[in-house]
C-alpha cells in the first residue's frame, strides 16, 4: 500500500455515518426511558421471546385463577352458611321433640316444631349464588327441591299413611296405632320415601353431582354440597314425621316412638351436616394454599419479566447524556472540519 | 539559433503540456463528489526531440479494492433482504407484552374455557370461551396471509433483481465492447472503465460476482459459484415468477445460460447477493415459519375434535369447535398438513352470531348424537370443559420438520415458534450491522486509493499555475531575445 491518504468525501462521510448511528441510539435510549422496556424487546431476547410468552401467559392464567377463587370461596361460603342454618333447625327440633316426648300436649308442641324446621330448611336448600341454585348439583338453574305443603311429596306421604294403615292421617282413629305397628310404618313405607328412587321421583330435583371448582391449573376440589346427600333427607324426615304424625291423633306410647325415630334420624343428619361441612371446610383450606402460592408464582414471575425485558431507568438517562455529549462534540468538529479547505487560503 | 528555437519549442510543448494537466485535474475537482469516478492522472513522456508530451490518461485504481467492495456489497445486499423479510414476519408476533400473538390467543382460550367449566351453565361464559376460538383462528389466518405474502415479495424480487441484472450485463457488454475495440482517446475510455466498474458493483448486488482482466482492457465477469455471467458476449439470466406458490414446496428457480444456479439441485449455486437471499426467504425461512404454524393449526384442530361417546366407540373422530377445508376427518396426528393454518376456522355451529350454539362447546355433539358428551343434558356438566382445558396444558407430538421440539404442548409450542423467529431476527440484524461495518471498510479503502482529495488538486493546481507562468515567462524571455538578435542583424 502507498503513502496513507484520505479523500475529501471520506472526510465528510465519516462523522456523517457516526451522527447518524449516535442519533439512532439516542432515540432508541429515548424510547426506553420513557417505558422502562427494551424498545425493541424481541431483538434483544431472541430465542427467550418463547420464554417471556409462557412467562406471561402463565401470569395471566394465575391472575383470572385468583379471581376464580375469590368467588368460589365466596360461594362455598354461602353454601357453609346454609349447612349451619339447616343444622340449627335440627338442632331446635330435636331440643323442643325430646322435651315434647312426655308433655301433655307433645303432639301439638311436636307438630309446630316439625313444620318451622320443614320451612326452615327448605328456606336453607334454596339458596342460590350469582342466579345459580347452590344445593343443585350440576342442575344448577332449576331449585332442588320440590315444595312440600300441598305438592308431590306430601300425597305421597298420605298415599304411604293410606297404604299402611287403611285410613287418613286425619281420622281419628289413628288413635288405635300401636307402637310396634308405627315402628313397622317408620322402618317400612316412610323410609322409603327417602330413598331412591321415590326421593327423586317425588321431592329431589338437584343432580347428585357437584360441580368441581378447579382451584389452581391441576386441582380441582368439591366445595359444593346437593339436596340428595343423606343429611338433608335425615333431617327432612324428622321433620315430616314430627309435622305430620304428631299433628295426628296418635297415643302416647305411639307418640313416644315417633319421637325416638326422629331424635335418632337429626342425630344421624347432624353429624353428616357436620362431615359436609369439614369436607367444604378443607376445600376452603385448599383454595386459601392455593391462592398463596399462585399469588407468590405470580410475583416470582412478573419480576422475572420485568427483568428481562425492562431497562434500567437510570441506565438510559446515562446513556442520553453520554449520546448528546457526543452528538454535540461530533456537531462541532463536523463544522469545523468543513470549513477546512485549501481554497480559503488561495 | 538551434538552441533558442528548442528553448521555445520545449517552452511551447510545455505550456501544451500543462494545459493537459490542468483539464485532468480540473475533471478531478469537478467529480471529486462522484462515488463512483476514480482519480485520473496524466502520463507524460518525451518525444524524439526532448520534448514533454502528454501521453495517456489512467485510473489510480487496484483491483483487489474493487473486488473487495463487491464481494461485501452482495453480502450486505443480500443479508438486507433477509432482514427485512424476517422483520415482516415478526409482525405475526408483535411485541412481547402485546395481546395478539398466537401463543397469546392459545393463552386467553384457556383462561376462557376455564372460566365456563367454573360456570358451565351460563351462555355468556360459553360465547366469550367460542369468540376467543374464532380470534385465535383468524390470527394463525392473519399469519399465514402476512408469510404468503412474503413469499410473494420474494418471488417478485427474484423477478426484478434478475431483470436488473440481465440489464446491467447488457451494459456491461456494450461498455466493453467499446473499450476493448480501443476507438477514442485514453480520457474517453478511462470513463467508459469507470462506468463498466460502476455496472459491476451495482450487478453484485444481485449476485456475487468475480472479474478476470482480459486484454485490452476488457474483462470476463463469473458469478461467485463459477458460473459464467460475461466473457465476450452477456449470458442469458432466466427466471419465470412462480404464480402460487405450494404451500411448503420451493418456487420456480434461477437459470444462467440454462444452468440452475438457484434451489434444491442446482450444481452451481450462487453464494451470496440479493437473488440468492430471496430465494432463501422465500423457500426456507418463510416456509420453515409456515410449518410451525401449520402444526399450531392441526393440533388445534385434532385437540377440539370431538369422540364417537358409544360403547364401543364405532365412528372416527370428527371435527368440532375448530373446522377446515377437509372437515369432518380430523387431519394425522404427527404429520404436517401444508397450509392448515390458512384453511382453520371457527366452526360457525358454535358461533352464537350465527345462529349456532355455543353449549356445544360444553354438551358436545356437533357431529350428531353419537358425539353427545353431556348424555344426562344438564347445565352443570364439566367432563367434556375439562378435558378441553387439560387438553391445552398435554403434552401433543409434532412433525420434527418444523424445527422446533416435537415434543411439546401447543401452548409451549407456539411460544417456541416465536422464540425461533426473534432469534433469527436478532442474529440476522447483527449480522446486518457486521457486513454493513465491512462494507463501509472496503468502500473506505477504496477510496482512500482511487477518491478524489480536493486539497491535494488545488495544491497541483498551483503548482500547475506556477509552472504555467514560468514556461509563458520562457516564451516571452526566449521572444526578447529573439527580438535583441533581430535588432542586431538588421
Amino acid at each position: 500500500m502507498l503513502l496513507e491518504r484520505t479523500t475529501t468525501s471520506l472526510l465528510n462521510s465519516t462523522l456523517r455515518s457516526s451522527i447518524r448511528q449516535l442519533q439512532v441510539d439516542l432515540q432508541r435510549a429515548q424510547t426506553e426511558m420513557s417505558t422502562g422496556r427494551h424498545s425493541d424487546a424481541g431483538l434483544v431476547l431472541g430465542a427467550s421471546v418463547g420464554r417471556n410468552l409462557d412467562w406471561r401467559s402463565e401470569i395471566e392464567r394465575l391472575q383470572t385463577s385468583l379471581k376464580r377463587n375469590a368467588i368460589q370461596a365466596d360461594r362455598a361460603s354461602v353454601s357453609q352458611a346454609g349447612l349451619e342454618a339447616v343444622k340449627g333447625q335440627a338442632d331446635y327440633l330435636m331440643k323442643t321433640l325430646i322435651g315434647a316426648r312426655s308433655a301433655q300436649n307433645g303432639g301439638e308442641l311436636a307438630k309446630t316444631a316439625g313444620s318451622n324446621s320443614l320451612k326452615g330448611v327448605m328456606d336453607a336448600l334454596s339458596t342460590s349464588y350469582a342466579g345459580e341454585f347452590v344445593y343443585s348439583g350440576q342442575t344448577p338453574d332449576s331449585p332442588p327441591i320440590a315444595n312440600y305443603e300441598g305438592g308431590a311429596p306430601q300425597s305421597a306421604f298420605d298415599t304411604a299413611f293410606f297404604d299402611e294403615f287403611g285410613f287418613d292421617k286425619t281420622d281419628p282413629f289413628a288413635a288405635t296405632i300401636t307402637p310396634s305397628q308405627m315402628q313397622t310404618f317408620l322402618q317400612g313405607r316412610f323410609e322409603d320415601l327417602f330413598k331412591d328412587p321415590d326421593w327423586q321421583a317425588n321431592w329431589s330435583t338437584s343432580s347428585s353431582e357437584n360441580q368441581l371448582a378447579r382451584i389452581d391449573a391441576k386441582t380441582q376440589v368439591d366445595a359444593d354440597a346437593n339436596a340428595n346427600e343423606d343429611a338433608f333427607r335425615q333431617v327432612l324426615k324428622a321433620s315430616i314425621a314430627a309435622y305430620e304424625l304428631g299433628g295426628t291423633a296418635i297415643g302416647q306410647g305411639t307418640f313416644q316412638v315417633v319421637v325416638d325415630a326422629a331424635a335418632a334420624g337429626l342425630a344421624e343428619g347432624l353429624k353428616g351436616l357436620g362431615d359436609i361441612q369439614s369436607r367444604i371446610g378443607f376445600s376452603e383450606q385448599a383454595i386459601d394454599q392455593a391462592n398463596a402460592r399462585m399469588t407468590a408464582k405470580k410475583s416470582l414471575l412478573e419480576s422475572s419479566v420485568t427483568e428481562s425485558e425492562g431497562v434500567s431507568e437510570f441506565d438510559a438517562a446515562t446513556r442520553i447524556n453520554t449520546l448528546m455529549t457526543q452528538l454535540e462534540a461530533s456537531y462541532s468538529v463536523t463544522g469545523r472540519i468543513s470549513k477546512l479547505s485549501l481554497l480559503n487560503f488561495i | 539559433m538551434s538552441g533558442l528555437t528548442s528553448a521555445l519549442t520545449q517552452a511551447l510543448s510545455g505550456l501544451v503540456v500543462t494545459q493537459s494537466q490542468t483539464a485532468v485535474v480540473s475533471r478531478n475537482i469537478t467529480r471529486a463528489s462522484d462515488e463512483d469516478y476514480t482519480r485520473k492522472i496524466l502520463g507524460l513522456t518525451t518525444d524524439l526531440g526532448g520534448n514533454a508530451r502528454a501521453a495517456n490518461i489512467s485510473r489510480v485504481v487496484e483491483s483487489r479494492l474493487s473486488d473487495s467492495v463487491s464481494k461485501s456489497n452482495s453480502a450486505m445486499s443480500g443479508q438486507r433482504v433477509i432482514s427485512d423479510a424476517l422483520q415482516t414476519l415478526s409482525e405475526t408476533i408483535g411485541d412481547v407484552e402485546a395481546d395478539g400473538s398466537i401463543a397469546w390467543g392459545i393463552g386467553q382460550l384457556q383462561v376462557l374455557l376455564t372460566d365456563y367449566e367454573a360456570s358451565p351453565g351460563s351462555t355468556t361464559a360459553a360465547n366469550n370461551a367460542v369468540m376467543a376460538a374464532g380470534r385465535l383462528s383468524q390470527s394463525l389466518n392473519d399469519a399465514s396471509a402476512i408469510v404468503t405474502s412474503v413469499r410473494k415479495e420474494a418471488d417478485t424480487g427474484i423477478a426484478t433483481s434478475v431483470a436488473t441484472a440481465n440489464k446491467l450485463l447488457a451494459d456491461i457488454e456494450d461498455l466493453n465492447k467499446k473499450i476493448v475495440g480501443g476507438g477514442g482517446d485514453s480520457g474517453t475510455i478511462a470513463e467508459l472503465m469507470d462506468k463498466r466498474d460502476a455496472a459491476i458493483k451495482s450487478l453484485s448486488a444481485e449476485i456475487g460476482v468475480r472479474t478476470v482482466q482480459r486484454p485490452n482492457n476488457g474483462i470476463a465477469v463469473y458469478a461467485d459459484s463459477g458460473v459464467t455471467l460475461f466473457d465476450v458476449n452477456a449470458r442469458a439470466i432466466t427466471f419465470n415468477p412462480s404464480g402460487t406458490l405450494p404451500a411448503n414446496g420451493p418456487g420456480n428457480a434461477v437459470y444462467v445460460d440454462g444452468v440452475q444456479v438457484t434451489g434444491a439441485g442446482a450444481p452451481m449455486a450462487l453464494k451470496q447477493g440479493r437473488i440468492t437471499s430471496q430465494v432463501e426467504v422465500r423457500d426456507s425461512l418463510a416456509t420453515a415459519y409456515q410449518s410451525q404454524l401449520d402444526e399450531v393449526a392441526r393440533s388445534l384442530i385434532a385437540q377440539f375434535s370431538e369422540q364417537d361417546q358409544g360403547a364401543p366407540p364405532s365412528l372416527p373422530d370428527a371435527t368440532g369447535l375448530f373446522s377446515y377445508s377437509g372437515s369432518p376427518a380430523v387431519p394425522a396426528s404427527s404429520t404436517l398438513y401444508p397450509g392448515i393454518a390458512s384453511e382453520i376456522r371457527l366452526n360457525p355451529v358454535f358461533d352464537a352470531t350465527q345462529g349456532g350454539s355455543a353449549a356445544l362447546l360444553r354438551d358436545g355433539g356437533s357431529n350428531g348424537a353419537a358425539y353427545v358428551y353431556n348424555a344426562t343434558g344438564v347445565s352443570g356438566f364439566q367432563d367434556r370443559l375439562r378435558e378441553l382445558v387439560d387438553g391445552l396444558d398435554a403434552d401433543l407430538s409434532f412433525d420434527p420438520s418444523t424445527g422446533l421440539d416435537s415434543t411439546q404442548t401447543v401452548k409451549s409450542f407456539a411460544a417456541s415458534s416465536a422464540g425461533w423467529l426473534e432469534q433469527k431476527r436478532s442474529e440476522a440484524t447483527r449480522h446486518l450491522e457486521t457486513v454493513e461495518a465491512s462494507y463501509q471498510r472496503s468502500t473506505d479503502a477504496l477510496a482512500k486509493k482511487s477518491g478524489v482529495n480536493i486539497d491535494e488538486e488545488m495544491a497541483t493546481l498551483l503548482n500547475l499555475e506556477k509552472s504555467y507562468q514560468a514556461s509563458a515567462k520562457v516564451l516571452s524571455t526566449v521572444d526578447q531575445m529573439l527580438a535583441t538578435m533581430m535588432e542586431i542583424v538588421r
